[in-house]
């Protein structure tokens, strides 16, 4: 999911930028020292889950992984995704530098998002746990899709048309995803049941 | 319905690389739009735009192939125009190529007289071959076949830059995430000691 330079206007480049710098900021308060392994694992599996293609119909998709890494990371989220961009645009010219504040903010923000509203969920465990899991990947997916067509409509096609085409061309992955990080959620409280548990001990998360 | 069915169909072309690849042949110049798989751009807008002010010539829109052809507009002709030809899928991608007056403008010659060329070839080979205007069409026929036999492996060599991400360099980006979550945990735990 990544818009190309030289399509949005530069108020939306700069309002974007403006505030994935201003996420940024929080999500890097809020790693200390025995979290960074995990941000940096939840960026590498970003990272190659959108250069991973997998033919489906006419096409191929790859998977996003915002939800998960929202859910697990927090606000790390946004310094997780903005490096595994930049990276993607230095490496192979997805997106670009200049859009990369806004394409952060389409991925990260929804991750943010899942981490308020199902991370209560996720602890709990059981059913709720795996609903909270395909919700994670399903919504995030989700939003990342609106506020995708909302920066292309500012610019300036009409919202409406935007988002029924990108959110239209999102629903197979928006299942998809649902499933894996659903599976990926439930096999990460497995193998290391710590990884959630931070944010209970009270440190982490800055609000 | 249809238009929900055609909205799964266009589905898996998001988040792929859109590239176009333009060349000149004759009085036409050929355009071909594909993502980076291979896959072609279908039904996209394209438009033509003078390189060096930005001002648009002409709109057009890609068929099932990809490909989208047009005249040499004749301002363009004229002024001997660079043009980009630009490629917008209206989800956010978008590509462009830039086409030097040159490249289709060479087999017009300098002065943009082609038409003529055609009889003259004929009378120079039955007259045996020695006037001086000979050299020139010959070589000018040359260059006509030698673009028009190189085109597809100009688009071969411009798909091949970028078949998409190898091996390497995804090895290449984990490393670096690694190496950097490695340098904050020193500086880290450097702070924590001090």
């Amino acid at each position: 999911m990544h818009i190309s330079e030289g399509i949005l206007a530069a108020p939306v480049l700069i309002g974007g930028g403006l505030l994935t710098a201003a996420g940024t900021a929080v999500g890097l308060r809020c790693i200390d020292t025995e979290r960074i392994m995990s941000v940096a694992m939840l960026s590498a599996a970003f990272f190659v889950a959108a250069l991973i293609h997998v033919p489906i119909g006419p096409g191929s998709i790859h998977l996003i992984l915002n939800g998960l890494l929202g859910m697990i990371l927090g606000w790390a989220a946004f310094p997780a995704i903005l490096t595994a961009l930049l990276l993607q645009a230095v490496l192979f010219q997805y997106g670009g530098i200049v859009v990369l504040g806004v394409n952060t903010l389409l991925q990260a923000l929804p991750a943010v998002l899942c981490y308020y509203v199902l991370r209560p969920w996720l602890v709990r465990g059981g059913r709720h746990q795996k609903i909270a899991g395909f919700l994670g990947g399903f919504l995030s997916v989700f939003v990342s899709s609106v506020l995708m067509a909302l920066s292309l409509a500012l610019t300036d096609e009409g919202f409406v048309q935007t988002a029924k085409i990108v959110v239209g061309a999102n629903i197979p992955i928006m299942i998809i995803e649902g499933f894996i990080t659903m599976f990926a959620v439930s096999f990460i409280v497995k193998v290391q049941p710590e990884i959630l548990v931070w944010k209970s001990n009270g440190h982490g998360g800055v609000l | 319905m249809v238009s929900f069915l055609f909205l799964l169909l266009a589905a898996p072309s998001l988040a792929h690389k859109v590239k176009v690849f333009a060349y000149g042949e004759g009085e036409k110049i050929m355009t071909k739009s594909y993502f980076s798989n291979g896959k072609a751009v279908m039904h996209s807008p394209i438009t033509v735009l003078n390189r060096s002010d930005g001002k648009t010539l002409l709109h057009g829109e890609t068929n099932e192939e990809g490909l989208f052809e047009f005249p040499v507009p004749s301002a363009a002709k004229q002024q001997r125009m660079d043009l980009k030809i630009r490629v917008s899928t209206g989800e956010g991608h978008l590509a462009e190529w830039v086409l030097p007056a040159d490249e289709y403008l060479e087999q017009y010659g300098e002065g943009g007289h082609v038409e003529h060329t055609g009889a003259k070839d004929e009378v120079a080979v039955l007259s045996g071959g020695q006037s001086a205007c000979d050299e020139q069409v010959v070589s000018r026929l040359v260059e006509q076949a030698l673009d028009k036999k190189l085109a597809p492996v100009k688009e071969m060599i411009q798909q091949s830059r970028d078949s998409g991400p190898d091996f390497r360099d995804i090895l290449g980006g984990i490393g670096y995430i690694f190496g950097m979550a490695g340098i904050a945990a020193y500086m880290g735990s450097r702070k924590k000691k001090g």
